[in-house]
C-alpha cells in the first residue's frame, strides 16, 4: 500500500486541458477564416450589377459616371492615384523608418534610445485625420516650396514638371503626409526584429574587426530582412487604404496627372469616402466594386511580402 | 603533452606577444579587475583559470577591446599587443580586433551566411568585392583545413553555416576567426556548450593552431587546461564583492604540480570553485 | 599549415598593410563639421545666393555630411570614412522621424486648448448649437468613441490572440496555412471597405439600425488581424527552448501556452494591441458609413446613431466656421488624449506583469 498514488502513465493520451484549449484556438481560427470569407462574397455579390452593366473598360475608362444610362465609369484614374501616393510614401518612410529603428538600438545612449521611441511610437497615436487636419492647414503651406524646387531643378524629368503654377493639394503632397503616417509602423516593427538580433551574431562580426555600420551590414541587417519587409509591408497596407487624410488633402478631380506636383487626383478610398453619402443603386455598387479592386491590390501585396519572408525562412535563423 | 617551459623571463629571441600591464578593469565606477601583470609568450597557449565570477573573461575581452561593446566600460594601465599599446588614444579599434580573433562559448555562424560566406566574413570587410573568386576559394580551403572542418563541409560549402552541428559550428566559427589571419587568438570557453566529442576535437585543433598563433583560452575546466595550455594563470576573488585579480601564473606542469600559492594549490585540489 | 613569414603581410596583394596606430579624426571633427555647414547655410541665408536653389538648412546638412566624410576620408581610411557617413546619415533620420510629431503635437495643443476643459469634455454637446456660435461640447463624442473602441476591443483581443496562439502553438497544416494566408489578407482591409461591408450587410441587409454596436463591427474587423499578426510575432519569438524545459517537467501543453509562453510575450503583444486600438480609435471612414452623425448623447451602442470624435471633428471641418475649427481642433485634442491613456496604461501593465527578458 502506498500513500502516494502515482499518476496514471496509460489512458486517454489527451488531457481535456489541452483539448479543449486547443478546440477554443482552433475555433477563434476559423472564426476569422469565416468572417473574411463572408466579406469577400458578399461585396463581391454586391459589386456585381454595377459590373455587368457598365460599358467600356473598366480598367481605362477614366471617367466616373455610374448612374449614368448607360453607365460608363473605370478604375484608371483611382488606381492610378493610390498607387503613386503609397509609393511616394513608402520612399519616405521606409528609409527613415528604418534609420530611426537603427540609430535607437545600436547607436543612442539608454535614455534617448527610449525617449526616440516613444515619441515615434506616439506618432501612430495620431489618427488619421488629425494628419489631414493638420496637414491641409499648416503643413501644406511649408511643403509647397520644395514641390517648387522639384519642378524648377528636377523639372526636366516630366513627372516633377508643373504646368500650372500651383503646387497645393497635390499626390506629392498627400504622399508625404502618408509617409508620416505610415513612419511609426515601419519604424516600431523594425526596432522589435532588431531587437531581436542575438547578441552572439554582433559581438561575432566586432571580433572580426567590424567598424558598426559594417557589423550592421554583417549580423544586422542580413537577420533582420524578413522582418525589416513586413515592416514595410504593413506600412504600405496602411498607405493604400488610408481614406480621410488623402481626401481632405487631394483636391478630388477625377483624372489622370502624371505630374504629382500639380494638384488633383483621387484614390480609391478617398473617392468612396467622398461619394458613398450621395451615392445609390447602381453607383454604390460601383462604389463597392472599386473597393473589391482595393482589396485585391492589397492581397496581392500582402501575398508578396509573405512570399518574400517564407523564401528566406530558411537561412533566417529565427525558431 | 605540454614542451619542456622556459623561464618566461629568458625568452630571448622573442618579445612578448601580449602583455598586460597593471591592468585594472572597471564598469563605470565597480572596479571588476585589479591590478593584473602577465606576459603571453608567441605561438604558445595560455589558459586563464579560476571560479566563476573572478574577472578572467573580463580580462580576455579587455585584450580585444571587446568590453567596450558594454558602455561605460573602461581600463587603467595598458595591454601591449608586440610591444605596442592598444588602447593608447591613437589607436583603432576595429584594427586592434582584426588583429586579435575571438572565438566565444556559443558558436555563433551567421544564420543568414553559407559556411562560405561566413568563413570569408572577414576578409570582405577588408576587400569589399575587389578579390578574386580563386583568391576567396583559397582563403576558405585554408580556413576550413586549419580548423580540421574541411573534410566534413566542403562539399555542401553553400549550405547554411547553422546548419551544421554544435562542435562543427565552433571549428566554423575558429575558421572564420583565422581566415583574416589573426595575430592573437581569444577563446571564451569554447567547448562548455559542447559534447566531449567535439571538445576533444577542439583541443586536438587547440594543439595544431599553436604552431601559427599565440591562443589564450578561458577554461573552467582544469583538466582541459592541463591538457592544453604552455602557461597557466589562475584569477581569484579577493573577498565577496571584491575585484578579481591574478593570484598566479606559470608554466602548466609547475602551476599544476607544484602552485607557489596556497589560494593556487586550494583551487586545484578542489577545495573551492 | 605554411607558417607566416610576416606578421604584417597584407593578406594578398594590393591590400593596405595593417598598423596598429595611425591617424585618427580628432574628437572635435563632427563639431567642426557641422559648424562648417551651419556658416554655409547662414551665408545662403543673408546673401540669397543659392546652389541650385537649394533651402539654407538643406545646404547646411549637405555641406556637413560632404566635409565630414571627405575628411573622414582623408584621415582614417575608406572603411572609416563609409562608417561615419552611415552614422550621420542615421542620425539625420532620427532627427527627421521627430519633426513632423512634435510639429503635430504643438500645433493641436495650441490649437485646441483654448476651447478645451472640463466641461467641453464631459458635459457640452453639440444639440442646438449653432455651427458658427462658440460654446458646444464632446462629450456625446466622447462616449460614443469609449462605447464603440470598447466593444471592439472586446471582441477583437480573445479572438484574435487566441487565432494567435493556435497558430502559434498548434497549427500545423493545411487549415493553419489557410488562416494565416487570410489573416495577413485581412491586414490590408481598407477601412473604408470594413465600413462599406457592415453597411451593406449588417444595416442594409439584415436590416439593424446605424449605431454605435455596428461601428464597433467595423472597427472590430480592422483590429483583429492586426491583433493576431502581433500577437503571433512575440509567441513566435519565445525560444523554443523555454516550452520545451516546461514540457519536459510535465506540464501539460495547455498550460505551458498559458504560464510560460503568454507571459513571456506579454510585452510585446500588449504592444501590439496598444497599436491596434491607437489605430482603430482614429478611424473616421467605417464610422462615417455606418452611424450617422448624432449631435446628442447616446448612451445607447445598439440602437440608433451615436456620435464619436472623429465623425465630429470631420463634421465640424466640413461646416467651415472659425468657431467650428477651433471645436474640430478641441476635438482632436480631446482624441489624442483618449489615445495616449491607452498607451500609457498598457505600458503599465506590459512592465508590470512581464518577467525579466533581458
Amino acid at each position: 500500500m502506498s500513500l502516494l498514488t502515482p499518476p496514471r502513465i496509460t489512458g486517454s493520451s489527451v488531457r481535456p486541458g489541452d483539448r479543449n484549449f486547443r478546440f477554443i484556438t482552433t475555433g477563434a481560427g476559423i472564426t476569422v477564416l469565416v468572417v473574411l470569407a463572408a466579406i469577400a462574397a458578399f461585396l463581391i455579390w454586391k459589386s456585381l450589377p454595377a459590373l455587368q452593366n457598365n460599358t467600356g473598360n473598366i480598367f481605362t475608362n477614366e471617367q466616373w459616371l455610374p448612374d449614368a444610362d448607360p453607365p460608363s465609369w473605370g478604375i484608371a484614374v483611382l488606381i492610378f492615384g493610390t498607387i503613386w501616393t503609397s509609393v511616394i510614401a513608402m520612399a519616405i518612410a521606409v528609409p527613415i523608418g528604418i534609420g530611426t529603428a537603427l540609430y535607437i538600438t545600436f547607436y543612442a545612449p539608454r535614455r534617448i534610445a527610449r525617449t526616440l521611441g516613444f515619441i515615434v511610437d506616439l506618432l501612430a497615436a495620431v489618427p488619421s485625420i488629425i494628419f489631414g487636419l493638420w496637414g491641409l492647414y499648416y503643413f501644406m503651406p511649408e511643403i509647397v516650396p520644395a514641390a517648387q524646387w522639384l519642378s524648377t531643378y528636377l523639372g526636366w524629368l516630366p513627372i516633377f514638371s508643373n504646368d500650372l503654377d500651383l503646387y497645393t493639394k497635390s499626390i506629392l503632397i498627400a504622399g508625404f503626409v502618408l509617409a508620416m503616417m505610415i513612419l511609426p509602423t515601419v519604424s516600431a516593427i523594425s526596432r522589435e526584429v532588431f531587437w531581436q538580433v542575438p547578441k552572439g551574431h554582433i559581438e561575432a562580426s566586432l571580433a572580426l574587426g567590424a567598424t558598426r555600420w559594417e557589423m550592421i551590414r554583417m549580423a544586422v541587417l542580413p537577420f533582420s530582412r524578413p522582418g525589416m519587409i513586413s515592416a514595410a509591408m504593413l506600412g504600405l497596407g496602411r498607405a493604400l487604404g488610408e481614406t480621410i487624410a488623402v481626401a481632405l488633402i487631394l483636391s478630388a478631380v477625377f483624372e489622370i496627372n502624371w505630374q504629382i506636383t500639380e494638384p488633383g487626383g483621387n484614390s480609391i478610398a478617398a473617392n468612396i469616402a467622398l461619394k458613398w453619402g450621395e451615392a445609390a443603386g447602381n453607383g454604390r455598387s460601383a462604389l463597392i466594386a472599386t473597393g473589391m479592386v482595393l482589396f485585391f491590390i492589397t492581397l496581392v501585396v500582402n501575398m508578396t511580402a509573405r512570399w518574400v519572408v517564407n523564401r528566406r525562412r530558411e537561412f533566417s535563423g529565427a525558431n | 603533452m605540454n614542451p619542456t617551459p622556459t623561464k618566461l623571463q629568458d625568452s630571448v629571441e622573442t618579445k612578448n606577444r601580449i602583455e598586460l600591464e597593471n591592468l585594472s578593469i572597471f564598469y563605470g565606477d565597480f572596479m571588476a579587475v585589479e591590478d593584473v601583470n602577465l606576459q603571453v609568450r608567441p605561438q604558445s597557449v595560455m589558459s586563464f583559470i579560476g571560479p566563476s565570477g573572478c574577472g578572467k573573461s573580463t580580462v580576455l575581452r579587455s585584450i580585444d577591446r571587446m568590453h567596450e561593446v558594454t558602455p561605460g566600460a573602461h581600463i587603467h594601465g595598458r595591454v601591449l599587443l608586440d610591444g605596442e599599446d592598444i588602447y593608447a588614444p591613437n589607436v583603432d579599434p576595429v584594427l586592434v580586433r582584426r588583429m586579435i580573433g575571438m572565438v566565444f562559448q556559443r558558436p555563433n555562424p551567421f544564420p543568414t551566411m553559407s559556411i562560405y560566406e561566413n568563413v570569408v566574413a572577414g576578409m570582405k570587410l577588408e576587400k569589399a568585392g575587389r578579390s578574386r573568386k580563386t583568391d576567396l576559394d583559397d582563403v576558405v580551403e585554408r580556413s576550413l583545413r586549419g580548423a580540421n572542418l574541411w573534410e566534413e563541409v566542403k562539399d555542401r560549402l553553400n549550405r547554411p553555416g547553422a546548419g551544421l552541428s554544435g562542435g562543427q559550428q565552433q571549428r566554423l566559427c575558429i575558421a572564420r576567426a583565422i581566415a583574416v589571419q589573426p595575430e592573437v587568438l581569444l577563446m571564451d570557453e569554447p567547448c562548455s556548450a559542447l559534447d566531449p566529442i567535439s571538445t576533444l576535437a577542439i583541443e586536438d585543433l587547440i594543439h595544431e593552431l599553436k604552431n601559427e598563433y599565440t591562443i589564450i583560452i578561458v577554461t573552467h575546466n582544469m583538466q582541459q587546461a592541463a591538457r592544453v595550455s604552455d602557461e597557466t594563470a589562475f584569477f581569484n576573488l579577493s573577498g565577496v564583492g571584491q575585484p578579481g585579480r591574478l593570484i598566479e601564473v606559470g608554466p602548466t606542469t609547475e602551476i599544476f604540480s607544484q602552485p607557489k600559492n596556497q589560494q593556487t594549490e586550494d583551487y586545484i585540489s578542489g577545495r573551492f570553485g | 599549415m605554411a607558417l607566416r613569414s610576416d606578421i604584417h603581410a597584407p593578406i594578398a596583394a594590393g591590400d593596405d598593410p595593417l598598423r596598429l596606430t595611425g591617424q585618427r579624426l580628432p574628437r572635435w571633427a563632427p563639431v567642426a563639421s557641422l559648424g562648417i555647414g551651419v556658416l554655409i547655410g547662414l551665408a545662403v541665408q543673408i546673401t540669397g545666393i543659392t546652389v541650385i536653389g537649394l533651402a539654407p538648412a538643406v545646404m547646411a546638412a549637405l555641406v556637413f555630411l560632404v566635409v565630414y566624410t571627405a575628411w573622414t576620408l582623408a584621415v582614417e581610411g575608406r572603411r572609416h570614412a563609409i562608417d561615419r557617413l552611415a552614422t550621420a546619415l542615421i542620425y539625420s533620420t532620427a532627427t527627421l522621424a521627430l519633426v513632423p510629431l512634435v510639429w503635430i503635437l504643438i500645433t493641436v495643443v495650441v490649437q485646441g486648448i483654448s476651447v478645451l476643459s472640463a466641461q467641453f469634455l464631459f458635459v457640452e454637446t453639440m444639440r442646438n448649437v449653432n455651427p458658427r456660435a462658440a460654446g458646444g461640447g464632446v462629450a456625446h463624442a466622447v462616449l460614443g468613441t469609449v462605447q464603440q473602441v470598447g466593444i471592439a476591443t472586446l471582441i477583437s483581443v480573445p479572438v484574435g490572440l487566441l487565432t494567435a496562439i493556435y497558430l502559434s502553438e498548434y497549427g500545423r497544416g493545411r487549415l493553419a496555412r489557410s488562416i494565416n494566408f487570410f489573416v495577413d489578407v485581412m491586414t490590408g482591409i481598407p477601412s473604408i471597405v470594413a465600413g462599406m461591408f457592415i453597411y451593406t450587410f449588417w444595416i442594409l441587409t439584415l436590416g439593424f439600425p446605424q449605431s454605435g454596436f455596428a461601428a464597433a463591427l467595423a472597427l472590430t474587423i480592422l483590429m483583429i488581424p492586426v491583433v493576431v499578426r502581433s500577437a503571433e510575432e512575440m509567441l513566435r519569438i519565445v525560444p523554443n527552448e523555454l516550452r520545451e524545459g516546461a514540457l519536459a517537467l510535465g506540464i501539460p501543453k495547455y498550460r505551458v501556452v498559458l504560464k510560460v509562453v503568454l507571459p513571456t510575450a506579454i510585452s510585446g503583444i500588449i504592444t501590439g494591441v496598444m497599436l491596434a486600438i491607437a489605430r482603430v480609435t482614429g478611424e473616421t471612414a467605417p464610422l462615417l458609413l455606418t452611424t450617422f452623425l448624432a449631435q446628442d448623447v447616446n448612451w445607447n451602442a445598439f440602437g440608433g446613431s451615436q456620435a464619436s470624435l472623429p465623425t465630429f471633428i470631420w463634421d465640424q471641418i466640413a461646416r467651415g466656421t472659425q468657431s467650428s475649427l477651433d471645436r474640430a481642433w478641441a476635438g482632436a485634442l480631446a482624441l489624442i488624449l483618449i489615445v495616449l491613456t491607452f498607451y500609457a496604461t498598457a505600458r503599465i501593465l506590459a512592465a508590470r506583469y512581464a518577467p525579466k527578458e533581458r
